[in-house]
């Protein structure tokens, strides 16, 4: 009678079953979504073992275009970063300019920049949703329901502030123009469509149980790892962590306004990180809605601003709220009509430095969830 | 806290390594349309009008969202500029498409990876360049890291203007290079 | 920007050299020289290369100082002076913020390295390194971020001209192409 040997006895004898890590290049043509960005990953069977991010795809030259154009004309640079909510970036970028040259900006104006750059953030997580329940599985339709909304968003855009995407309707001292005499009832239509919209969306995926258990527990962050690694905006408030810069270090006129702070369940996976996204949302169009009540009259640019902005020695860093985490802008002012030198902290950036930590471990499958929560988008991370 | 300068600084100049090698003249394939295969219809059309009408109606473009103009060409997709209505459906494979939509700017970092793909799309394909950047390089023309236009490596087809170009521009885009396609149907293989 | 005097730190320095948060970090880490200046909206101090891990390890673990946030570091090309880094520490606990130049000599852009304090600094270095051309010894990786890996060019340089590649390597008649 044959005696076979033992499984452990046969393995430990032969290496034929010895497996071996694979490189997969997640190249940097995806699926048109998030961009052009790159991952190494070697993977040991489905589970991914090292996680190498290449960036710069997309680099453009922001910050040394920016160096030899006037204040004014680079902000049409500055608003192609965070290519999902171009108002919010020009609002960073302004607010850089105006604190180095000492300019002041009606508060008209800056009940506008709140609501526009509000508008904006909604149209950047609508995208982040959509595109992330597209990732889970949702084949499509979470993403068109997302762009249900940010056409009406566009179009209100469209319709005071000349363009869809990029307006440069923010200017250094104010805004270039007015809000239409008759804006307030398509607002307040536009405010009620993106809030059922919200209640769509949410009845798609978080009242879907594939999604809702494919995303919990994934991927969790305690807080302290969080500060350690950077990470902002939305990441930090899914770990529990209650911090928003428009609550701790107040700008523009968001210290006037009631809002409150989403923050997920404490564990910073992916399920929270999506959660806080669409609580964000609502409390967006809660602060669009007191905007619109709180609007002063008055101008809208500031009226003693030269032809030309010359600013003398001058350095400052303005840290906003970004759609994605902290947008910050560094500005340094040597004289002359040119900045010396603005820099741009993204929050992308910062986020997606992380991204070996959040994946490695995980199943392949995961690894494009976890990416899709990191919410990134590569104008900010290319600058 | 500074010290006299006691090493003297070396003129800085740039090192670009081997792109210069990248950058050389290659001669660009010619497209041709290839079919040689007559389809035997019931109508009294020539079949060469039939395969064209038939090719431009069902673009399949391989999407290639680089920056801000892949979010108009999503909007294009969309509800609300519907592109299924003219049969063209995205697709995320190249060797299954027929039409590259480089939409956004073109870096040197990016370009052989851009090039890679044009060939392995099969023939008959068509390229679209939308928006500025790819064009001519766009509002980042002047920084180096920047190809000044995606013809630079591959050949195109029709240039959409646009920064970023609306999806009604992006449809018009595609209305002549229906127009364009239905004109090769005289081309001889 | 304004320049303080550039002698170094002694203890009867009046209260107006610290302003703002200054005072309290030269209270809490009295070891380290630095010159403090005011920006537009924060505090500026101004140090050399050899302080700056020893602030930096000052800045995350003391007590009642607590920047445990890298925010940012900036890399400037002031021409003559040399390269600056500019670091952004903030913090969460106690919601205060300051700005660290280091100043490097022309010449020699060395400095330490941030990444074994926070896991934040390391693509921010990495950036630092390809665009102006600071080296950070003790960096885990030192390589392009967001260039190509074979080119040793620093766009920020104000040295490096903003023109199209083509002109700067002399092949700019030439037919289009890309050979890969």
């Amino acid at each position: 009678m044959t005696i076979w040997p033992t499984e452990r006895e046969y393995l430990a004898e032969t290496d034929a079953f010895d497996t071996v890590d694979m490189t997969i290049n997640v190249g940097p043509a995806h699926p048109a979504t998030h961009g052009v960005f790159r991952m190494i990953l070697t993977v040991d069977g489905e589970m991914v073992v090292d996680c190498e991010p290449v960036i710069g795809y997309l680099h453009r030259g922001l910050e040394k275009l920016t160096e030899n154009a006037d204040y004014r004309q680079a902000m049409g640079w500055w608003d192609r970063t965070d290519y999902l909510a171009g108002m919010s970036c020009e609002m960073a970028y302004c607010m850089a300019v105006e604190k180095l040259g000492g300019i002041e900006v009606p508060e008209r104006a800056e009940y506008i920049r709140v609501m526009m750059a509000e508008l904006s953030r909604i149209a950047s997580h609508l995208i982040a949703v959509g595109s992330f329940g597209q990732d889970v599985g949702s084949f499509g339709t979470s993403f068109t329901y997302a762009w249900r909304e940010r056409e009406r968003i566009y179009d209100f855009f469209e319709e005071v502030a000349g363009d869809r995407m990029f307006p440069t309707y923010l200017r250094p001292g104010g805004l270039q123009m007015d809000l239409p005499e008759n804006y307030e009832p398509r607002l307040r239509w536009l405010i009620n469509s993106i809030r059922q919209g919200i209640d769509d969306l949410d009845g798609l995926l978080t009242g879907n149980e594939i999604f809702v258990e494919r995303c919990r527990g994934l991927s969790p962050v305690t807080t302290e790892r969080a500060i350690n690694l950077g990470l902002t905006g939305p990441m930090i408030r899914a770990t529990g962590y209650r911090w928003d810069i428009r609550r701790a270090v107040p700008y523009s006129v968001y210290d006037q306004l009631d809002f409150e702070i989403p923050i997920g369940n404490g564990t910073g996976d992916v399920l929270d990180r999506y959660l806080v996204r669409m609580a964000e949302m609502y409390q967006s169009t809660l602060i669009v809605e007191q905007c619109i009540e709180k609007l002063p009259g008055g101008l809208v640019l500031n009226p003693d601003l030269p032809k030309t902005l010359r600013i003398d020695d001058a350095e400052c860093y303005i840290r906003t709220e970004g759609t994605k985490g902290e947008y910050s802008v560094y500005g340094m002012a040597r004289g002359g009509n040119k900045p010396y030198r603005m820099k741009l902290r993204s929050p992308s950036f910062c986020n997606l430095s992380a991204l070996k930590e959040l994946v490695v471990g995980h199943y392949v499958a995961d690894a494009v969830i976890i990416l899709g929560s990191l919410d990134i988008v590569l104008g900010e991370v290319d600058k | 806290m500074t010290q006299p300068n006691a090493h003297p600084v070396p003129p800085y100049k740039p090192d670009f390594g081997a792109e210069a090698d990248r950058l050389r003249p290659i001669d660009l394939p010619k497209p041709r349309a290839a079919y040689k295969m007559v389809l035997p219809g019931v109508m009294q059309v020539p079949a060469d009008t039939i395969l064209a009408i038939s090719r431009k109606s069902s673009i399949w473009p391989m999407t290639f969202g680089l920056a801000c103009c892949a979010i108009e060409m999503m909007g294009a997709f969309m509800s609300n500029h519907d592109l299924d209505r003219f049969g063209i459906v995205p697709f995320a494979s190249p060797r299954q498409s027929d039409c590259l939509i480089i939409s956004g700017t073109v870096t040197k970092k990016m370009a052989p990876a851009i090039k890679l793909i044009y060939e392995q799309m099969p023939n008959p394909k068509y390229v679209i360049s939308m928006g500025a950047c790819a064009t001519n390089g766009g509002p980042y023309t002047e920084y180096d890291r920047v190809l000044q236009g995606v013809d630079k490596i591959i050949p195109v087809d029709v240039y959409v203007p646009g920064c970023p170009p609306r999806p009604e521009s992006l449809i018009d885009g595609f209305i002549r290079l229906q127009e364009k396609i239905m004109e090769e149907k005289r081309m001889v293989g | 920007m304004s320049q303080e005097s550039q002698t170094p730190v002694t203890e009867e320095r009046p209260a107006e050299q610290y302003p703002g948060i200054a005072a309290l970090i030269h209270k809490k880490l009295p070891a380290i020289a630095f010159t403090a200046t005011e920006t537009k909206d924060n505090v500026d101090l101004r140090i050399g290369p050899e302080s700056l891990l020893e602030l930096a390890r000052g800045l995350k673990d003391t007590p009642g100082l607590d920047f445990d946030y890298f925010n940012n570091l900036t890399a400037v090309d002031m021409v003559d002076e040399g390269l600056h880094a500019k670091y952004f520490f903030a913090s969460y606990r106690q919601n205060h913020s300051v700005q660290v130049t280091v100043v490097t000599v022309p010449g020699q852009p060395n400095l330490p390295s941030l990444t074994g304090l926070y896991a934040a600094a390391n693509w921010h270095e990495r950036e630092a390194y390809e665009m102006v051309g600071l080296v950070f010894d003790g960096h885990p990786d030192l390589k392009n971020l967001l260039l190509d890996e074979d080119l040793h060019i620093h766009p920020l340089l104000k040295a490096h001209p903003l023109v199209k590649a083509e002109i700067l390597q002399g092949i700019e008649d030439a037919t289009p192409g890309f050979k890969f």
